[in-house]
């Protein structure tokens, strides 16, 4: 049965004291989170399913180092982060993974415009969408997590210094050089559209 | 407020980091210039197509498998943990065979000794007793004896006890000395 009455660091506490029902139920709670960002870096549902599994693993088999763990999420996500730069490594060279989002499992769309939007919105936004990927995927690496895990994720920019282990001013420049090369590309796609 | 001061700010103004004030100089240059506020209106419009561009979630099913998925690997992983902790057990254990090893054989040598003393006193006994007895115990004189049917020592109840006897305690050589002994019952005449 879940426990939604305790705090995650309650959770992380009586988990790292062994009680694996906590385990669990920090894995529910966090599950989506580290998906969504794996999948945000991979771009294909089996890498970003693979990252979801490892991450958790991970996490067990560090459960005594969790008492000492402030942030549990930093430190989860962190985690998430490393293994799926890992993987994108691994993956470059090798032919990327296409994937058309209806080979998801039950695809629902999280997050499509919480706004009526009409068909040639809906694909405008779509082929920017796309456009975005690409561009992201133009991105160094940290310049691409610090742009996703800010912009896409919504992450503060203290959470992601915790996460990226770098100082907050490194976030700040990271995102900026990210966000002015991201302008740079829409713009020129745009001026060729024109 | 100038450009040089503006243009770094714009983004912590998109991020809503600024304070209330520099907030409002801020805006009020933007509105006067063309090229801040191209630069402001471009950051708004990369973090909304970013911030739509979010993952499809792939649904409860999956949920529930991989969840379950994660924590059948946990678990074994814990099994593995326990199996892990063995060694020393085993350690522990294998002290404590050491002990029992040399117990059960000092034990053995302690049963084996009391076994040659009891055996070795009870030969000693039979033998003293069959001596006594029976002086005689090879198995020539016996048939020279024997053959002698009124030997005023050696009765024939005589000569079977001692040859039973010897047979019974296993004695060395018994069954060489009474090689002949169907012969031996047979002469005897057991009235
Ligand atoms: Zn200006």
């Amino acid at each position: 049965m879940r426990d939604m009455s305790k705090t995650v660091p309650e959770l992380v506490e009586s988990f790292a004291k062994g009680d694996q029902s906590a385990f669990a139920e920090l894995v529910t709670r966090y599950r989506k989170k580290v998906y969504s960002l794996a999948y945000q870096i991979l771009r294909n549902h089996l890498d970003a399913d693979e990252v979801v599994q490892e991450t958790f693993v991970r996490i067990y088999r560090r459960q005594k180092e969790l008492a000492n763990v402030k942030y549990f999420s930093t430190f989860l996500l962190r985690i998430a982060t490393n293994y799926s730069i890992d993987l994108l490594r691994k993956r470059k060279g090798h032919s990327k993974i296409e994937e058309d989002s209806s080979s998801l499992p039950g695809t629902v769309q999280l997050d499509l415009a919480r706004r009526v939007v009409t068909p040639s919105q809906k694909f405008e936004s779509k082929r920017l969408g796309a456009e975005i990927e690409k561009a992201l995927d133009r991105l160094p690496p940290r310049q691409k997590m610090t742009a996703i895990l800010h912009d896409v994720e919504g992450y503060t920019k203290t959470e992601i210094a915790g996460i990226l282990e770098c100082p907050e001013a490194t976030v700040r420049s990271n995102l900026h050089i990210a966000r002015t090369k991201l302008r740079k590309i829409l713009k020129h796609k745009h001026k060729r559209k024109e | 407020m100038n450009c040089r001061q503006a243009l770094p700010l714009l983004e912590s103004l998109v991020d809503n980091e600024l304070p209330e004030a520099e907030t409002a100089r801020l805006k009020s240059h933007i509105n006067d210039c063309n090229h801040c506020r191209q630069g402001y209106q471009e950051t708004i419009h990369l973090r909304e197509i970013l911030s739509r561009n979010r993952v499809m979630d792939p649904g409860p099913q999956y949920w529930t498998e991989t969840t379950s998925l994660i924590l059948a690997r946990t678990t074994e992983l814990a099994d593995k943990a326990q199996v892990h902790h063995l060694p020393q057990k085993t350690r522990h254990y294998g002290q404590v065979t050491i002990i029992r090893s040399i117990m059960s054989v000092v034990a053995s040598i302690t049963i084996l000794c009391i076994a040659l003393l009891i055996g070795s006193s009870l030969k000693k006994q039979n033998v003293v007793h069959y001596v006594k007895n029976a002086p005689l115990l090879a198995t020539t004189d016996l048939r020279d004896l024997l053959q002698v049917k009124d030997h005023p020592i050696y009765t024939a109840q005589d000569q079977i006890n001692l040859a039973r006897g010897a047979l019974l305690l296993g004695m060395p050589g018994s069954l060489g000395r009474f090689a002949g002994l169907s012969d031996l019952f047979l002469t005897i005449d057991l009235k």
